[in-house]
């Protein structure tokens, strides 16, 4: 997984760039706060994806109420971008912004994201509300629900900061 | 011998001679078949050979890698859109790269529309584009008083922690330069840049035949109508032992009914 904003390729499905995901969020986005991955969130997030962070330094945007994360996992070959929008550690909002698979892409779809509205992390870092998946789309479904956890994780560790 | 059992003997000949000699295409069509049907589980896709012989069997050349930035202790050659740090190989994503810097521990690589920012031992930190850069098309890429500053087409920025940028207003800009390389470093460089394929790539060429050129997939073909003929004849072979088994059989039973009313 990366963490931050790709540009995207002629061919990629851009939804929606993070740039004015964060305007419609927040009217007029805050700086970006930092979250640096110590060697134990490293560990954690390594869990939950089934391989290493990609990057060391996660940005986010917090207006003090609410967090935005926009991270980047692989589908099956390609990254897919999407946004979470994180309130009082439950997700209040999914967006796919950017969707690179060739297969895959009805994960964008509203019904499928409301399921992850009001879910939260369970003790060991699984999502407390079980996602149904989409046929043909598993990978993506498997790679949206991958992200959720850690965008929940990065928020909780945000805000122990 | 009767005409049937001559052609029988001329099929048996023919199938073990054509079988023989394609046995070792067809061992290799099936196991490449088998582990491309796997591909996913076995990473094929993720797993890079760089195998000389093999890149050159294909007709990709490297260019030489002369120049580049130089950094804390090493050197950072750039090649298509990737990097040599050392003898470590960053990956890019396929745009020019405008210059490297380094500040403490952290090296700042600038493409035009995009600023990657590693550790020294090769870990991606941070990328920055987008609303993440203060202005578009980066130009150069230097340091002054400890920061980063970034020429671009809207002006000069800098930057302590690359995440606030503010407009340069006056600083001494020490500006990333290429440099040739020590020939040691042009070693390295040249190892970690190597042109490399994924084996899922060579194994589906081996498959098809395409890795023998434009006639390769002719040959695969002409081994596909072999194995259709070995089936055929093969078949024949085994239905005319069968039918030379149920004569035989009928003809002793004949012969024992006979011996038996007699």
């Amino acid at each position: 997984m990366t963490c931050g904003m790709s540009v995207a390729a002629a061919a990629d499905n851009v939804y929606q760039k993070p740039e004015s995901f964060l305007q419609d969020l927040f009217g007029h986005p805050p700086e970006p706060s930092v979250l640096w991955l110590t060697p134990e969130m490293q560990t954690e997030v390594t869990h939950i994806l089934g391989h290493a962070p990609t990057q060391l330094r996660q940005r986010y945007w917090n207006d003090g109420t609410r967090s935005a994360w926009v991270l980047e996992e692989i589908g099956k070959e390609d990254f897919i971008t999407a946004a979470f929008v994180v309130k009082g550690g439950r997700i209040e909002q999914v967006k796919v912004l950017v969707y690179r698979e060739n297969r895959g892409a009805e994960v964008r779809y509203s019904a499928f994201l409301r399921q992850f509205q009001g879910a939260t992390l369970s003790a060991d870092n699984l999502l407390d509300k079980e996602i149904d998946g989409i046929s043909g789309a598993t990978l993506s479904v498997h790679a949206m629900e991958r992200m959720a956890r850690v965008a929940l994780y990065f928020d909780r560790m945000a805000q122990r900061k | 011998m009767s005409s049937q059992a001559h052609f029988t003997r001329i099929f048996r000949q023919w199938h073990g001679r054509i079988g023989a000699i394609a046995a070792a295409f067809f061992l290799v069509l099936a196991v490449t078949g088998i582990v491309l049907n796997h591909s996913d589980a076995l990473h094929l896709d993720k797993r890079q050979i760089a195998a000389p012989w093999l890149i050159s069997w294909y007709g990709i050349q490297q260019k030489p890698v002369l120049q580049g930035y130089r950094l804390n202790k090493n050197y950072l050659a750039a090649d298509a859109g990737n990097w040599a740090l050392g003898g470590l190989l960053l990956h890019g994503e396929g745009e020019e790269t405008v210059g490297a810097v380094a500040i403490g521990d952290i090296i700042y690589i600038a493409a035009p529309s995009m600023v990657y920012l590693y550790r020294s031992d090769g870990q991606l930190v941070d990328k920055l584009e987008g609303q993440g850069l203060p202005a578009a098309a980066i130009e150069r890429i230097g340091t002054a008083n400890g920061a980063v500053v970034l020429q671009t087409q809207g002006g000069q920025f800098m930057s302590a922690d690359a995440l606030s940028w503010q407009r340069l207003k006056s600083a001494q800009v020490v500006w990333s330069a290429l440099e040739a390389l020590p020939a040691a470093d042009m070693d390295k460089a040249a190892l970690a840049l190597a042109p490399r394929l994924p084996l899922q790539r060579i194994l589906l060429d081996l498959h098809s035949g395409r890795i023998f050129g434009s006639y390769g997939p002719l040959m695969v073909d002409l081994l596909g109508l072999i194995l259709a003929v070995l089936c055929v004849t093969g078949f024949y072979m085994w239905l005319h032992k069968q039918r030379q088994r149920h004569y035989a059989v009928g003809w002793v039973k004949h012969e024992v009914k006979n011996t038996a009313e007699k």
